[in-house]
């Protein structure tokens, strides 16, 4: 006989925002709330520790965005960039 | 090429040095250059450079290794710019100064030296940032010092754009 294995209860505490998006999400799905927790967040955190151990940085996209962005666009060289500068050139 | 104090000299580790008695005070940093740093390397996965004097002694040491980002979520008017969605990027994944020689400017120095390995890769095999995993707050905060980006929703991940890091490099 399989032994049924023990939910276990995990708590977070988000804005009443963000319980929304969530709430609509599921609606749209036509699923519980936790059922909708269960589906997309294990998903996600299954995928980030598989891209983690290949080597791969997971980013939402409104991560992607303002990362891409940082990088792309950088500000001029800081003074203490200057001086780590200095030193990679052996000055 | 960055300047070491007197008598120590940076090699690719190797069987030879000592790095059984290293102590930086961080376990996962001494844990990985102690049982890890080679194996990795054998399996070309990361280069680790140590800094040592004469007698084969462990002052500090860095890893670099090679990783991805993936940038697939991005709108069409930013991505239509990417080569492609996952862009490479070096990683700055450890670096350790032996607690006896801490305080003496080694941790910069070998920032620099692992920066400027970073951007000779970079002359030959193009990537996008030098990604670096930081083991806590403290550590966080030395690379603060020096501006490195913070990587959005990844509290101990900074970074150094391939730009930032040209500027710097020229």
């Amino acid at each position: 006989m399989p032994i049924k294995e023990k939910a276990e209860v995990i708590q977070a505490r988000i804005n009443s925002e963000n319980k929304g998006l969530i709430v609509q999400a599921a609606k749209l799905r036509e699923i519980p709330v936790s059922d909708y927790m269960r589906l997309v967040l294990i998903d996600q955190a299954r995928k980030e520790v598989t891209s983690n151990e290949q080597r791969v940085l997971q980013l939402t996209a409104d991560e992607q965005i303002e990362f891409w962005n940082a990088l792309d666009n950088p500000k001029s060289l800081t003074e203490s960039q200057k001086e780590l500068g200095k030193l990679i050139k052996g000055e | 090429m960055v300047q070491f104090p007197k008598g120590l000299s940076l090699e690719r580790l190797d069987k030879s040095h000592r790095r059984k008695s290293f102590y930086c005070g961080q376990e996962l940093v001494d844990g990985w250059l102690k049982s890890k740093a080679r194996q990795s390397q054998e399996k070309n996965l990361s280069r680790t450079k140590v800094l040592i004097n004469s007698d084969k002694e462990i002052f500090g040491f860095y890893t670099l290794s090679i990783h991805q980002i993936n940038f697939d979520e991005m709108p069409y008017e930013l991505n239509r710019k990417l080569p492609k969605t996952l862009l490479p990027a070096m990683k700055l994944a450890w670096l350790g100064v032996d607690k006896n020689y801490q305080g003496k400017g080694l941790a910069k120095s070998l920032l620099a030296s692992a920066l400027l390995d970073c951007y000779t890769i970079g002359q030959s095999a193009p990537f996008c940032a030098v990604l670096l995993d930081c083991v806590n707050e403290d550590i966080k905060n030395f690379y603060l010092k020096f501006d490195f980006l913070e990587v959005p929703g990844h509290k101990l991940k900074l970074a150094l754009s391939w730009k930032t890091l040209e500027l710097m490099c020229k």
